[in-house]
């Protein structure tokens, strides 16, 4: 295999299992594979699965897709189980057994935020990967907190009229040990960053995983990694790792690629105006700007 | 307590019989459910039922032809069911029972190796 | 060797919890329960208990890291009121519909609005079908030694449903009472360590089992049934059993769901719960001496309500007419009474005083009051209002 993949290669075993009810084309499924893959499947449980995890994983008695065995929480309530689960099994003498949990955009940002918090600042030696795709997509495609500028959802008929909320850079406020932005459209950028998060140093962890979602965004199934890339070529997701005080991009675009080809492979766009696209234009100057801001204010030497 | 592994609705309620199972396990009646409450343990060997071939979600498999093929693994990487694995030689190959028909292996695929095929007429 | 000594109520419950030997709490603080966390800290500070103790950012929070660390195989606890329990409430359904036990301290105190501080029952009664079961304590001596037979209770394989040990605000949480301290071996050998059995974990390691996805009506309704027949047929048999062996090994019996005093031969019934039992049986004393035949009923498990105890309780006492004095703010435990009694054969009379709200003293006076007013209804043969307020302040001059 070429040598970029060559760390996917490395767990050959399958932990999500192929019956589940995840849609062709769906980013998730992609997501959540290689996330069981990265924690090595052995001595290792989900606190919690999110909206999307229950869906992919199957109604009973046909449920638990996954060979790890899996609790289920309510939504926007990981933060204090995992706590919870982290102690006893400390207490049980099992303190290298990984407690890591799947979560969605809504149940991380916007229910659960406070509690993710709060965990942080308690700092069990957890880790989370949160499924972004843009909305509440299991309840039908609402809108949510991580839902893009100017992005179609089933409550902003006329495209969404405020920016997103990046919740890596809330979370480098509390300085978490380890955060990260990732894409399935590089999937071997991606499964660093999961082997980083599922660390115990680096605990504890959070990662937020760009996801398309076919029904809510309305692409072809087969583009499913393609409109992820573009993403990132394009600079509405930015790629970025904050580890333990330096904060650097891990994806480099040299140069954009225009905002149209992006927005014109997604159902979601098709609203979009000449004067919508400038203020994503504008949105994504500005973002650029802040991250580096960022870097600036996290190096560790100013010369 | 007996494991309940995954079924599907529609032979919980009737009879089948399948050879190739590695933990087949059909609950009977309802108090072979997990007396304890609900739960539930992981599946440890195949799962049972659900074969996408059954529904009509599956109308074209990946057909891989081992002349472009250059062993890159990208196939690999993006099949979200997993259903694509490495052979001995290095080539790649899937097993198709469970395909769902997106499509995205063969659009990755940068050498053209993979292709859709009509499966059922 | 026991001890003798002298604690607030909730002293007694950081106490009792120690003496179970828990193993993770999860902690957030709230007037009046707030001093069992405290007491928890200071005795994991000073070596005495080996706890986890996870202090989080709210009440839902909290009783989700009690969920989580008894899912994973050990003992847990928390504490809490009033306002704590209705935060609580989505995760409460969860924990016992998951069958996963654990005991929750409970001081009662009044939800808001209006903003009150005090006790009543409102809390854990707006918790009455979350699937938990629910003690009433009447004193603190009680206190301590339920939180004991609760874990016991709760770990039991034919129950496995989480528990609430209710005592009220401020009335038992912050009353100094005359405590025996039982000795930690012989509670060591009363309540053992809490091994959830075989089945609840996986492979070697033994990390804990999923929990199952969703569902649809054909599973729902039989794992409903599981649970139903847990909380009404089990419990009602275990809390019964646990309470003679605990009179055994330690001396002091609750009686079980039920306790009376002096009903055989009693023509009024008091029935109460919580502290205000202790006050029902001091004015029980005083009518008789007056002459006066009264008796009391305390009910001490709330959930499941003993129904089948209570019917056996009235065929054998000839009283005519039952006095509940209800501690709820919309007459819950007057509508279980009757309910409770509503296909006997020769039913008493109820009649219910929503009495105490958020606090309100209620005196010996009051009850004697409220039992003269039962022995006018046994002499009327009938009930005007079946549930009033008792001891409103007067509207004119």
């Amino acid at each position: 295999m070429i040598e970029k993949y060559k760390e996917l290669f490395e767990c050959k075993e399958e932990f999500l299992l192929p019956s589940g009810r995840a849609c062709p084309g769906c980013g998730g499924g992609i997501m959540t594979r290689l996330w069981t893959k990265a924690t090595g499947g052995k001595n290792v449980v989900f606190g919690g699965i999110g909206s999307c995890g229950t869906s992919t994983t199957g109604m009973f008695p046909i449920g638990n897709m996954t060979r790890i065995p899996a609790i289920a929480a309510l939504l926007g309530s990981n933060g204090p189980t995992l706590s919870g689960m982290r102690e006893a099994l400390n207490i049980r003498g099992m303190q290298d057994a990984t407690v890591m949990a799947l979560d969605g955009d809504g149940g991380a940002a916007d229910i659960g935020f406070g509690a993710y918090s709060a965990m942080v600042e308690r700092g069990h030696k957890v880790a989370v990967c949160v499924n972004d795709n843009e909305g509440y997509s299991a309840t039908g495609g609402q809108r949510s907190g991580l839902t893009s500028l100017k992005a179609w959802t089933r409550t902003t008929h006329k495209g969404k009229d405020r920016p997103p909320k990046h919740l890596p850079f809330l979370l480098m406020a509390q300085d978490i040990p380890y955060t990260a932005t990732a894409n399935i459209g590089y999937p071997d950028d991606m499964y660093r960053k999961m082997k980083k998060a599922l660390d115990q140093k680096n605990q504890p962890s959070l990662i937020q995983v760009l996801c398309p979602c076919i029904p809510n965004w309305k692409y072809e199934p087969r583009k499913v990694v393609e409109v992820s890339r573009l993403a990132t070529e394009t600079g509405m997701y930015p790629l970025y790792e904050y580890e333990k005080g330096s904060f650097r991009r891990t994806v480099f675009i040299k140069k954009k690629k225009p905002l149209q080809e992006y927005l014109k492979l997604q159902g979601r766009f098709d609203h979009v105006t000449e004067e919508d696209i400038k203020e994503m234009q504008a949105y994504i100057d500005a973002l650029d700007r802040k991250i580096d801001g960022y870097i600036r204010m996290y190096s560790v030497e100013i010369f | 307590m007996k494991a309940v592994i995954c079924k599907t609705w529609e032979e919980l309620t009737k009879e089948v019989k399948r050879e190739n199972w590695e933990h087949s396990y059909r609950p009977e009646t309802w108090e072979d459910l997990c007396q304890v409450g609900p739960r539930s343990y992981p599946c440890m060997g195949e799962p049972a039922g659900s074969d996408a071939a059954d529904f009509t979600m599956q109308e074209f498999v990946p057909v891989f032809n081992k002349e472009l093929c250059t062993k890159c693994g990208t196939c690999y990487v993006f099949c979200h069911l997993g259903l694509i694995y490495e052979e001995e030689d290095g080539y790649f190959n899937s097993r198709t029972d469970y395909c769902r028909s997106c499509g995205v292996c063969a659009y990755e695929c940068k050498s053209g190796a993979i292709e859709m095929v009509r499966k059922y007429k | 060797m026991e001890e003798i000594s002298y604690m607030r109520g909730n002293q007694a419950a950081g106490l009792g919890a120690k003496l179970a030997r828990i193993e993770v709490m999860g902690a957030y603080p709230i007037p009046p329960s707030s001093e069992v966390m405290e007491q928890i800290r200071t005795y994991i500070d000073k070596g005495e208990l080996k706890c986890g103790y996870v202090e989080t950012e709210g009440e839902k929070s909290s009783h989700l890291v009690t969920y989580g660390a008894a899912i994973s195989g050990v003992r847990a606890f928390n504490a809490t009121s009033g306002q704590g329990i209705a935060y609580m409430m989505e995760g409460l359904h969860l924990q016992s519909g998951t069958r996963v036990p654990a005991v929750i301290a409970v001081a009662n105190r009044t939800l808001f609005a209006p903003h009150g501080m005090h006790p009543d029952h409102q809390d854990t009664v707006s918790a009455r079908d979350t699937g938990w079961i629910q003690f009433h304590c009447e004193s603190v001596q009680e206190i301590l030694d339920t939180i004991i037979q609760a874990f016991k209770v709760a770990e039991h394989e034919e129950v496995m449903l989480p528990a609430f040990v209710c005592y009220d605000g401020y009335y038992l949480s912050h009353s100094l009472e005359k405590v025996t301290i039982p000795d930690q071996k012989e509670v060591d050998d009363f309540l053992p360590m809490y091994h959830p059995g075989e089945n609840s974990y996986v492979g070697p390691n033994g990390l804990p089992m999923s929990t199952a996805g969703p569902m649809y009506d054909p599973w729902m309704t039989e794992f409903r049934y599981i649970a139903y027949m847990a909380l009404n047929q089990n419990a009602k048999r275990v809390i019964n059993e646990v309470d003679d062996e605990f009179g055994k090994k330690f001396g002091r019996k609750y009686g079980g769901l039920i306790d009376s005093y002096l009903t055989e031969d009693a023509e009024v019934l008091l029935v109460t719960t919580g502290s205000n039992t202790a006050t029902a049986r001091f004015t029980t004393d005083i009518m008789r001496r007056n002459g006066k035949k009264i008796g009391v009923i305390k009910i001490r498990v709330f959930r499941p309500y003993p129904r089948e105890a209570l019917c056996e309780l009235l065929e054998k006492s000839k009283a005519r007419v039952i006095i509940v004095l209800d501690r709820s703010p919309f007459g819950a435990y007057t509508d279980e009474a009757m309910a409770a009694l509503y296909n006997l054969k020769d039913k008493p009379l109820v009649k219910g005083f929503i009495c105490g709200q958020c606090g309100r003293d209620i005196t010996p006076y009051n009850m004697i009051d409220m039992a003269t007013q039962g022995f006018d209804i046994a002499r009327k043969g009938y009930v005007d209002q079946p549930v009033e307020f008792y001891f409103l302040r007067k509207k004119e001059g």
